[in-house]
């Protein structure tokens, strides 16, 4: 009986969401996406895997002791330790892995207030900062299908990566189907494109992301790559090059969805998508580096509220509109009734008034009333 | 004759090094130190820099400063200030010859900083020229204890050198970029408001009780 | 044409690219001050302005002089606060005479507002970086603009701190420097590198 009586103050509301049902669902969304790192690159994808997810989750507990604080057991540490890895090559070093990941958890989320108070993505945030300090690991790929050594140095063949070669206005070496596979090189996580994209739909089924978001990112982005192409070759290719490469898609799927730096409301989420792209596009063609996605993932997180604040003043005026254009009216008849009174004021004061002037205003007052009771009729009818 | 308010205010001055410090409590002369202070010789620079700045435009502030007219107060201070860039100049160069090339402009922007133009017009010009002095050094003792502090760890973990001495590797490079400036700052702010509570509760129980939070 | 383009190219390089406060880290103190007086931000700004335009066309033949010299390093900002003090004593005495309702209230932060950092540093940037007058007076009004910019950004910033569960400790300058630095990194990506001063 004690364990069927649930005993707590209202409101009495219960939902089957929560922070953690929805960060299982992308981490069962991450899973086959390691699965096919396994196949490309061998089992150090894994293990990198293990230790960004392993060093996140004993950082957090770590920061939560010194701050006095009772450790929250959520998935969002093991979420934010799973994307990392995903960012980079799969012959990275581990230790910048694990300096992503303590970027990520001491600079971005502990001293914000944790797990739903962090302003910034800490993934995105802990990745730039790697990629900064190392750059020439960070965005050296390996070639495809050779099983890099989980440990020790890397003997790994080295290939140029789509990205790099766009960004020189160069058609990548790689073919369109070539990309969608997973066979070009390039971040780990972010190459085999029917995957990512695959288990980016079954977060959209599951509920754990809105298709809004995503959807409203790749789009316009996608539009602005037609018009504005950096690379000489078919439309089509040239468009599939810029969706393909780099972390475009798995960043619109998995990083800019994240629930508490993205905007709340349906409207701010499509307006945020929609601004999202304009600056991904304006970092990537004219960034000097190549965290174009991170850098203005970075910028657009701290937009994101003023969406919301957007779209809750446009949904206000529209729901509002009828009693806002009333007292727009009104306001208009009690300027010209008190412009009236005016003018009435000024004719008694400065002229003396006759008798048959006197008679003439009477008549000019009694028509101002009634044009006054006509207007204020108008007025309660509205 | 120093007043008795004064004798206190010695002790107060002092909580300029640590409780009050410029940079880290009181947020003055952020950027140049974020930006600037990269290695610890570019930090001892620094330091020795906002000390010739800030003494002598205090004393002046406080002995001649208050006998000027409005329109002339605040125009003395800064040209006072760029002048003693001159010193300055001198003996940072006997830390590296070319120690003002790798600061580039931020020494130069210490001259126009908080404490010569706001603290000397509103502060120094009521005390007496000891106080002033004291407050001065005070004040570059504080700073000097962050910018040396800053300037040694992010040599240390981006160079993995110690005053041009090398020591290690480099293992985080990216330390000398502006933006980890701040972020370290932020950090050091941090530890500086942990200890004030560290010292506050043990201040409330002499017997070494813990108060119970 | 030439002229203009130049002007509008340095002015937004100097306003998103070069942001005076989160990549060359310079007005951050007076740029905190400002977020707690924002009715004073506009006013802040249109003086920087003047001030940099009116000081970058006086130092600008003068800055030859002291280019090539030993002590250029200390010769420099010395011409530029000189020049700053003929354009402050010209405000004070016009506003004094002109606006005195202005005066008193402006009066008291006019010198702080004309000395500082950011004005010193909308000066010296262009002149270590060796711009032509148009470009100087282009990347001054950029840099003033964006140092508006950054006002904002990060006034709203704090403002969204205010709803977070800021451990004690963090609380007030180390979490504004935090998120001020999260700020500049997200600026680094566009430039890529840092940038000579």
């Amino acid at each position: 009986m004690k364990d069927r009586l649930m005993f707590q103050n209202a409101p009495h509301v219960r939902q089957s969401e929560s922070v953690v049902t929805i960060m299982s669902g992308v981490l069962f969304a991450l899973l086959p996406i390691y699965l096919m790192s396994l196949f490309y690159y061998g089992a150090r994808s894994l293990v990198l895997g293990i230790c960004g997810a392993f060093f996140c989750c004993a950082f957090s507990a770590i920061g939560s002791l010194l701050l006095h604080e009772k450790p929250v057991p959520d998935l969002t540490p093991i979420i934010t330790g799973l994307i990392i890895p995903l960012l980079m090559p799969a012959d990275i070093p581990y230790y910048v892995v694990i300096s992503a990941c303590a970027v990520a958890i001491f600079v971005v989320k502990l001293p914000f207030g944790g797990t739903g108070s962090n302003l910034f993505n800490p993934a995105a945030v802990g990745f730039a900062s790697v990629a900064i300090c190392w750059p020439e690991l960070v965005f050296r790929y390996p070639a495809t299908m050779q099983a890099i050594e989980i440990f020790g140095e890397s003997t790994a063949k080295i290939a140029q990566s789509p990205a790099y070669s766009l960004s020189f206005g160069a058609v990548p070496d790689y073919n369109v189907l070539d990309m969608l596979l997973g066979s070009a090189p390039g971040p780990m996580g972010a190459t085999n494109i029917l995957v990512v994209a695959a288990c980016g739909i079954f977060l959209i089924v599951k509920k754990a992301v809105n298709w809004i978001t995503p959807v409203s990112f790749l789009v316009p982005y996608a539009l602005l790559c037609l018009a504005f192409p950096r690379i000489s070759c078919s439309s089509f290719d040239a468009l599939c090059f810029e969706l393909f490469s780099g972390t475009i898609i798995f960043g619109a799927f998995f990083m800019l969805t994240e629930p508490v730096t993205s905007p709340k409301r349906d409207f701010g989420k499509l307006l945020a998508g929609i601004s999202s792209a304009i600056v991904v596009f304006l970092f990537r063609y004219f960034g000097e580096f190549e965290i174009g996605f991170a850098s203005a993932l970075i910028v657009m997180n701290v937009f994101s509220p003023v969406f919301d604040a957007v779209c809750e003043n446009i949904l206000h005026a529209f729901r509002h509109k009828d009693s806002i254009i009333a007292t727009f009216k009104s306001d208009k008849v009690r300027k010209k009734l008190s412009d009236n009174q005016d003018i009435k004021a000024e004719e008694i004061k400065e002229e003396p008034v006759s008798e048959d002037e006197q008679e003439k205003n009477a008549e000019v007052i009694e028509e101002i009333d009634l044009s006054e009771k006509e207007e204020s009729g108008e007025e309660a009818v509205q | 004759m120093i007043a008795e308010k004064e004798k206190n205010g010695f002790k107060e001055s002092l909580a300029y090094i640590f409780s009050r410090n410029p940079v880290l409590v009181l947020g003055l002369v952020i950027g140049q130190l974020a930006a600037g202070d990269t290695t610890l010789q570019n930090g001892v620079a620094l330091s020795i820099t906002y000390l010739l700045i800030t003494v002598p435009v205090l004393v002046f502030a406080s002995v001649i400063g208050k006998k000027l007219p409005d329109w002339l107060k605040i125009v003395s201070y800064a040209v006072l200030s760029a002048a003693m860039l001159l010193p300055s100049y001198f003996i940072c160069g006997s830390i590296s010859a070319t120690i003002f090339d790798s600061l580039g402009i931020y020494p130069s922007l210490l001259a126009v900083s908080t404490v010569p133009i706001v603290f000397s017009s509103k502060i120094a010009e009521k005390q007496s020229p000891a106080f002033a002095a004291v407050n001065g050094l005070c004040i570059s003792a504080g700073f000097a204890v962050t910018a040396i502090l800053l300037g040694a760890a992010r040599e240390f973990f981006g160079n993995g050198s110690l005053w041009g001495f090398k020591i290690a590797e480099a293992s985080f490079p990216a330390v000398k970029l502006p933006f980890w400036g701040f972020i370290l700052l932020g950090f050091m702010a941090a530890i500086i408001n942990w200890v004030k509570d560290l010292i506050k509760k043990t201040d409330k129980n002499p017997d070494g009780e813990e108060e119970r939070v | 044409m030439t002229y203009i383009f130049q002007f509008f190219t340095m002015m937004l390089t100097a306003l998103f690219v070069e942001n005076i406060v989160f990549t060359r880290a310079i007005g951050t103190s007076w740029m905190f001050y400002l977020t707690k007086r924002p009715k004073e931000l506009l006013r802040y700004v249109l003086l920087l302005m003047a001030v940099t335009t009116v000081s970058g066309l006086i130092g600008y033949p003068l800055r030859g002089i002291v280019y090539n010299s030993e002590f250029r390093h200390v010769l420099i900002p010395l011409l530029y606060i000189a020049v700053m003090a003929i354009v402050y004593l010209a405000a004070y005495f016009l506003i004094k005479k002109f606006l005195p309702d202005q005066f008193e209230h402006f009066g008291m932060t006019l010198g702080a507002a004309v000395f500082n950092c950011a004005t010193l540093g909308s000066l010296l940037i262009p002149s270590s970086e060796r711009l032509d007058l148009i470009g100087t007076i282009g990347y001054g009004i950029g840099m003033s603009l964006g140092f508006g910019f950054a006002v904002i950004m990060v006034s709203y910033g704090l403002t969204r701190l205010e709803y977070c569960r800021v451990p004690k400790i963090f609380r007030g300058i180390p979490i504004a420097l935090i998120y001020l630095g999260l700020l500049s990194l997200a600026f680094y990506g566009l430039v890529g590198h840092q940038l000579p001063t």
